[in-house]
This record gives structure tokens, sequence and C-alpha cells, in this order.
């Protein structure tokens, strides 16, 4: 077993690995088969060729594994450098926040990919957490200005409206900006190695050159616009292949968001047939988490609103209430404070505000805190909130239950 | 408490004969007989494999387990996953040395006596004793298995002809009698040659049984079982130097056990909080102080060590010291908290310093000095650029472990690729070696290895994208008081020994 996703050159060496992540890895090579074989399948593989210039492009494609043609880098590069300070910033910004999101996935893929037949170690457990904590945490903060841009974010927007915002940001920010940059600076271009690593492949020189540079000059204004970029464009592309909302909440959302409700109509079908495919998994799956914690599905409750929290924020969320027995339409006015979708919808109409001062929003994360504090969600929800995640990075779901289901587990 | 067994301990440790490379007052010593460690040498005295299912059937028709261990099992691969050793550790005295695996079984070995005839022989080991410590189980309150791997093994010292050790799986400790038995009584009255009863009727004469000698047997019985006192997974144990308590730790609890109660245990940490979404920090390893019945360290994921004292409460959960070094900000990054979660702590033979392995160095602290360690050192730092892909294949959990050499001038720990590092504390040079099956004829040199960092790859060096990260060392054991060591690498055991002229 050598550093990289090369698929393992022989069943010998994957069974040298411990048990349970025979499963991931092997997973992860199937996933790689598959994308390079069926290009046809409609995946995230396929979006970055609408998105065009995105930055979310190459989050795509450095995500998707096995995604054979060359990341759009330079695109997003000029794309960037009409907004920032400084084009060495870029590539640092946007490689950290790519990183910082590869590390979110393959931990919470860690968590919830896990079929011990014994009890996972809790040290594990715990230090993956602690992992999605910090990341929540960064995001939390740096999502604390993103109502400040919703305005302003299309690509297209002249740089000053963008800099007002920005530098309205900047006392909030100011602390824990620096902080996690630092963290990233340096640090996060020499060490991210796969899947992000397939962009450090690419181009070695652009991250390398740039790395000296980027612990010195990190300014809030600069770090928000490429990251708001990459991240909203990101999310935008995850939006369109998750089930959107209606056409109503299209209009009502923003800009970047008006473009993920496209692709409504047909997504409701695809999670919901994908949640009937994977549903026997999911006992297994939401059972392995009380062995976790006493408490039982602790750390998938975290990591549900997590999910919500970081990825759905600032985002029309209620289309991701699929659940057949809930509401279509998320908008609702009400907050439950039972269930996380409850919580969704309370974002919801919040999300579709625009330039929404701060302090609403602030007060929601707070209230979401309270929540995550007091309430647990359904289990139901939550593997279908779980599903839609999985939907988006593991489109072939089938063949993941087919690869899990054919691994031999060594006897313990 | 009694403390004179420490006062014994001490002294018996200055009547042991010593190589001339290892003196018990902790006075400088060099590595091998003719300068530093970077120029020592180091010779593999014997490979051997964990017997598996087909070798202890052969063992039962073919008595000879050197030739076991010399040409059967070592040609071929029927190691299995039961067969990974899971832990190594010298008794005492260095003449046995106990490895467990996987499959819940612990596998004696004892050093080959020294004969006339074949000097160049002494310092094998060959298998003594084999048993079986625990068996899987199933919990079925969590629907889980209960893994048999034995997690630690630890020698009670010897205190009559009987060997005791205690080996621990996930949940369950026990202490084992290793036994000899080399005579049998014969000239039983009422039973007969094959041990059926005797018609008394039939006897006509009495006799005095008298003990004949026999073949060696040597048997193992489990004497104590310590079950049912941890809820998370037991990760260390340690023997008080008292010999009448131990202490069994798991990731969030640390009990106190007579090895005469089986019973019950005393909890003398606990960090559990009462929230368990609050749980942020686990305990990852824990050992009693050599001579100082009433000192324990244990070691946290956030690279922190806590030094307590029993006598200050019966819950101490208020440490007496605590060492932990400030993060070095220019190498932060995602995976500062895990590569700094310590996976082992030791003392040292003086009882003076503790040494902690994490991820990817060696720290060595003064006990003394609670800010920041006396000694760091880097065990793989080529490592540190690679962390994501090692989060992401599990690799940056692996748990290594680190050991003093007897006069704690030496410590040791494991790497990937088979290899394994020597850092000599006095002339600050280190090695690395490689526990190879190339290297595998008996009395081979081994050669140090250089992984080369970026540029120029010289010949013989290895370049960090050809390590092999399934091949991991992560247990080893140094002989009390000889330079001795046992590398475990997955089910294969090395013993290595100084080259003496």
């Amino acid at each position: 077993m050598k550093l990289g996703l090369k698929p393992p050159s022989s069943t010998k060496d994957v069974l040298l690995l411990p048990g349970p992540w025979i499963t991931l890895l092997v997973y992860y090579t199937i996933l790689c088969t598959r994308n390079i074989e069926s290009p046809d399948v409609p995946s995230l593989a396929a979006t970055p060729t609408r998105l065009g210039a995105g930055p979310g492009a190459d989050f795509a494609e450095g995500y998707m594994l096995g995604k054979g043609g060359k990341r759009k880098f330079d695109e997003h590069e000029d794309g960037l450098e009409g907004k920032i300070v400084s084009p060495s910033d870029g590539p640092s910004k946007v490689s950290y926040t790519l990183q910082r999101q590869t590390i979110f996935n393959i931990s919470l893929m860690k968590l919830y990919n896990h079929r011990p037949l014994t009890e996972p170690s809790l040290q594990k457990t715990v230090l993956i957490n602690n992992m999605l904590r910090r990341i929540q945490e960064e995001l939390k903060q740096e999502g604390s200005l993103r109502p400040a841009f919703p305005a302003s974010s299309p690509p297209a927007a002249a740089a000053d409206p963008l800099g007002a915002s920005a530098r309205e940001a900047p006392p909030a920010f100011s602390q824990p900006a620096p902080a996690p940059c630092e963290l990233g600076g340096a640090a996060a271009l020499e060490a991210c190695l796969t899947p992000a690593s397939l962009l450090e492949d690419d181009d070695p020189d652009t991250f390398c050159t740039s790395s000296p540079a980027a612990p010195a000059r990190l300014a809030p204004p600069a770090l928000l616009p490429p990251e708001k970029d990459s991240f909203s464009s990101a999310l935008d592309e995850i939006e369109e292949l998750c089930p959107t909302s209606t056409s109503t909440e299209a209009a009502e959302a923003d800009g970047p968001k008006g473009d993920s409700s496209s692709g409504g109509p047909g997504a409701p079908q695809r999670p919901e047939g994908l949640q009937d495919g994977g549903r026997p998994e999911d006992p297994k799956l939401m059972d392995s988490l009380p062995g976790n914690f006493e408490i039982t599905a602790s750390t998938g409750f975290l990591t549900d609103l997590t999910l919500d929290d970081i990825l759905f924020a600032d985002i029309d969320t209620s289309m991701y209430d699929f659940d057949p027995c809930t509401s279509a339409s998320g908008t609702a006015s009400k907050m439950s404070p039972v269930s996380a979708d409850d919580l969704l919808k309370t974002l919801a109409p919040y999300s579709s505000q625009p330039v929404a001062p701060s302090q609403p929003f602030k007060m929601d994360l707070t209230e979401l805190d309270h929540i995550m504090e007091r309430t647990r969600p359904p289990r139901r929800h939550a593997s279908a909130r779980w599903r839609t995640q999985q939907t988006l990075h593991m489109p072939h779901t089938d063949t993941y239950v087919s690869v899990h289901n054919s691994v031999h587990y060594p006897g313990q | 408490m009694v403390l004179q067994p420490a006062e014994r301990h001490r002294g018996d440790w200055s009547h042991r004969r010593l190589g001339p490379w290892c003196s018990p007052t902790g006075s400088p010593a060099p590595l091998s007989c003719e300068t530093g460690c970077g120029e020592g040498t180091w010779i593999l005295v014997c490979r051997l494999l964990v017997p598996t299912q087909v070798s202890l059937l052969s063992m039962e028709e073919d008595i000879d387990t050197r030739k076991i261990n010399n040409s059967f099992l070592r040609d071929h691969s029927y190691a299995t996953e039961a067969d990974i050793i899971s832990t190594v550790e010298f008794n005492h005295t260095g003449e046995l040395l106990a490895t467990g695996d996987k499959g819940g079984r612990v596998v004696i070995f004892q050093r080959e006596q020294e004969s006339k005839n074949q000097v160049h022989r002494r310092g094998e080991y060959n298998v003594y004793s084999t048993f079986q410590s625990h068996e899987p189980e199933f919990d079925y309150l969590k629907s889980l298995e209960i893994e048999e791997k034995i997690n630690k093994i630890r020698w009670l010292p010897q205190q009559n002809a009987a060997y005791f050790l205690l080996s621990t799986n996930d949940k369950t400790v026990k202490l084992w009698k290793v036994s000899e038995r080399d005579k049998r009584p014969e000239g039983y009255n009422l039973k007969d040659e094959e041990g059926r009863l005797r018609d008394p009727a039939t006897i006509t004469t009495l006799r005095v049984p008298v003990l004949r000698p026999m073949d060696l047997m040597v048997e193992a019985t489990p004497r104590r079982v310590f079950a049912n006192a941890h809820t998370y997974h037991i990760n260390s144990i340690s023997v008080n130097s008292d010999y009448e308590t131990y202490m069994s730790a798991d990731d969030l609890r640390i009990n106190l056990w007579n090895f005469e109660i089986t019973n019950q245990s005393f909890n003398i940490v606990d960090i559990k909080p009462a929230n368990m979404e609050e749980l942020t920090e686990v305990i990852t390893a824990a050992e009693f102080h050599p001579h100082h019945c009433n000192t324990f360290v244990y070691s946290s994921s956030k690279g922190t060590i806590r030094l307590c004292d029993m006598r200050a409460s019966a819950l101490c959960d208020r440490h007496t010291k605590f060492f932990e070094e400030p993060e070095d900000p220019s190498n932060r990054s995602f995976f500062s908290e895990i590569i700094s979660s310590i996976s082992d702590v030791k003392f040292s033979h003086s009882g003076r310093c503790i040494m902690t392995r994490d991820y990817l160095t060696v720290k060595v602290w003064d006990l003394n000095m609670e800010n920041r360690p006396v000694e760091t050192y880097q065990v793989h730092d080529y490592l540190r650029s690679k962390l994501c892909s090692l989060y992401e294949n599990d690799c940056i959990f692996d748990k290594f472990e680190c050991v003093w050499n007897g006069s704690d001038s030496v410590i040791m720990t494991g790497s990937y690729n088979n290899f394994f590092r020597m850092f000599d504390r006095n002339t600050k040079r280190d090695v690395t070696l490689e526990a190879s099956r190339e290297n595998s004829k008996p009395r081979a040199i081994l050669k140090p290895r250089k992984v080369c960092v970026g540029g120029k790859r010289r010949k013989d060096e290895i370049s960090v994208d050809s390590l092999d990260f399934s091949k991991k060392i992560l247990h080893t054991a140094w002989h009390p008081s000889e330079n001795i060591i046992a590398v475990a690498a997955t089910n294969n055991l090395y013993i290595f020994q100084d080259k003496v002229n």
C-alpha cells in the first residue's frame, strides 16, 4: 500500500490492511475505475463543463477521483485575479478551502462508512470528531460574513462591491481569519495529497511557489472573495444535483443560488430512488453509531447538523426536505424545536433574503448551537440527509453497496 | 503498599551480569563496543514466526521447535491475520520473551542456554510455551464482537519457580501462570501406571511414590480473570512496583486492581464527561513509576501527560504534574491534533524520565520539568507533508510504541516499511534499520537504511513514495540488561543482537 490512490496491485495488498478500511479503499478503487469507464453516467464529473470557469470546477474534479481531464486551474486563477489583491493568494486560499473540504468529506466518510464487526476505536472517533468540529468552527466563523456577499457574489460583479462588503466584515473576521489561513498556508499546500493531491500533481509549481508567500499575505478581504466564489460555486454545483425547491423559492434565492434550483424537477426522484436502494444499509450504519459513544448517534447528530449548517446554510435548504412525509415547500415560518428539518426550514427563509445583516444570521447560528445541544434528528431524516450527501460524492451508490457486500472481512 | 520490593528490585539490578556496554547507573555507555550507535553493528539472531494452526499440529508430532523455527515456517506464508503480532515483552531477566497476536494467542520464547558445544547459538530464542489466552466474545447488549487480540502483556517479577504474566484484550485482563513440569510421581498404590484405579483387594504391598524425571512440559494455566470492569477498550496495563497491585487503563478510565481480588477494582482516573458529546480527549497509555508505587502517568490524545499521586486522593482526577509542550505555530496544520496524540508512554528504568511517542516524534521528558520535553527526536519527519494521505488511509492513527534500553541511553521506536529507529541520547546519533526477509540469514549484519526526502536519491536510499505503509513496526522490545532487541513485523518476530567481537 503506497501513498496516493493507486488501485492496489493485487488483492493481497488490500487484505493486508486493517479490516473495516478494506471497504473504504476498495470503494475508492472502484470509484476511480467507474468514473473513468462510464463517463456517460451523470455525475459531478460531468458538471464542470457546464459550470465552465467556476472555481467549483476544480473542486469537483479534484474531489471526484479519477477524472482524467486537466483541471481548469488556469481559468480558476484568471477568475480570481480580478477580485483578489494578489495572485499568489488565490491558489493558496482555494487549495486551503479545497483541502479543508476534502478533509471534511474524508472525515465524514470515515465516520459513516465504517461497518465494524467490533466496536470502533473511541480514540479514532474522537479525533475525527474534533477535526470535524474544528472545520465546522472555521466555517461558522467565515459563514458569519456570508450574508454580506449574496448581492455581489456573481462572478461577473465588479470588484468594488465585493471590496466594500468585505470591508464590512473585517471586524468580525479579523480574529479567526488569520488563524485558519495560517493553519492552511504552507502546511495546506504541502500537506494535502489526495484527493487534492490530484490538484498538486498538475500544478506543483504554482502551489509550491505560492506557499511561502501565503502565510505572510493573508488579508481578510483577500480571503473572503475567492473562498466565497469557490465555495459557493461548489455548493451551487452540489445544489444542481440535489433535489431542489420549487421555482418560487428559486426566485427568492440569490444569484448564485438561482441556478441551483434549475435541476429541481428531476432531482427529487434520484435521492429517493437511491434512498430506497440504500435503505438496507442505513439501519446498519445508524446501528453502528451507538457503538461510538454511549449516547447514541451523538456523532451522527453533530455531523448531520454540520452538513446542514456548513453546506447549506446560505442556500435555500428546504429542498433537502425530500422526505415524502414532510411538506414540499420548505418555507415554513415557524420553527419547531424538535427536528433538524425544522431547523433547516428556519434557515431557509433567512437565506433567501439578500444582504441580510449579520445579526440575524448570528442569532440563527446561536439557535443552531442551542438546538445542537438539545436535540437529535430522527434517524429517518438523518439518513435521508446523509444519503443526499452520499449522492453528491458517491453517485454510484449501487456500486458501493455491491462492493461492500463482496468484500471479505478477514476473520477476527 | 510495601516499599521493600522496590529496594530489592534495585539491588538485583547490580548483581546481574551485564555486557560491557550497559551500565545500570545511567552513566554514558556507547551503543556498541566500538563507538556510538552510528557505527554500531546489529546482527540478526533469529527470525521467528508465530506458530500458526498448521504448525501447532505439526508440533504435536515433532517436538523439535528449533526445526520448526528455522525451516518449516520460515519459507511459507501461512500467516493469516490472526498471526499478526500485537505485543512483545521481555520478562525482567530477559530470559523469556512473550508475544501476543491478533488471534488471542500468547507465545513465549525462551533464550537458548549457553553451552560449550554451540557457543554461537547463545542468544537464540525458541518457543517455550504457547497458549490461547483470550477467545473472541460477543457483546450481546451492543451486538458487537469483542476482539481477542492481545493488546498488552506484562510480566510479573519472578518470585518462585513459575512465571506469571498479565495479558489483556479489549475488555478482560488475565493472570497466567507458566510453569514447568519435569518430574512425575510414579508408584501410586491405588492407581496403576496408566492411571486406572486398582482394585484394593489386589493390593498386597505398599510403596512410596517416587518422582521420576520426564520430558519437560510447560503448562500455562489462567490463575485470575479480571473481567467486567471496563466499558471501553483497554489500551494499557502496568504492574506496580509493590507487586501486589496493577492498573488497567481504557479510553476513559483507569482501574487499580489487587492481584488477589478479581471481582472488584478501584477506579482511580475517570475522564468521562457527563455529556458524551463533549468528549474531546481520551486516555491513550498509562504506566506506573518503576520505583514509587504511588505514582503513575497517563497520556492523552491531545498530547498531554499527567502524573498522578495516589496518596493525594482516592480518585486521581486532579493531576500532580501536567506535561505539555506548547504547539509550534510554524507547524500547524489540520492534523496537528491528531499527530500530537501520544501513542505510548514509558518510564525510564531509573524513573527520572518518561518517553512519549506521538506520530512523528519521540520525546523524552524530565519529571521535574513540565513545560517542555528535554529531548525531541524526529522519527520520520518526511511524512509531515503526507499527512492528508495518511489521514485518508488511516495510517495516521497507527500507534507506535517506544522502548528504552537497559541503561536508558538509547531509545528505539518503529516506523513504516519495516524500518525501526534507534536514538542514542548521549551521542545524539541515530540509525534506521530494517527488519526484512532479505536480511534473514542468521548472523547477517543489518545495514543502516536511509530515506531520501527529495532531491537526488543516492543508490541505497529509498524515496518517501516507495515506502510501504502496510509494513509497519509498531511493537518492539529491548532486553532489560543486554543489547538484544525483539522487533515485531506483522507476523514475524525478529531478534537482533549487538555484535560482540
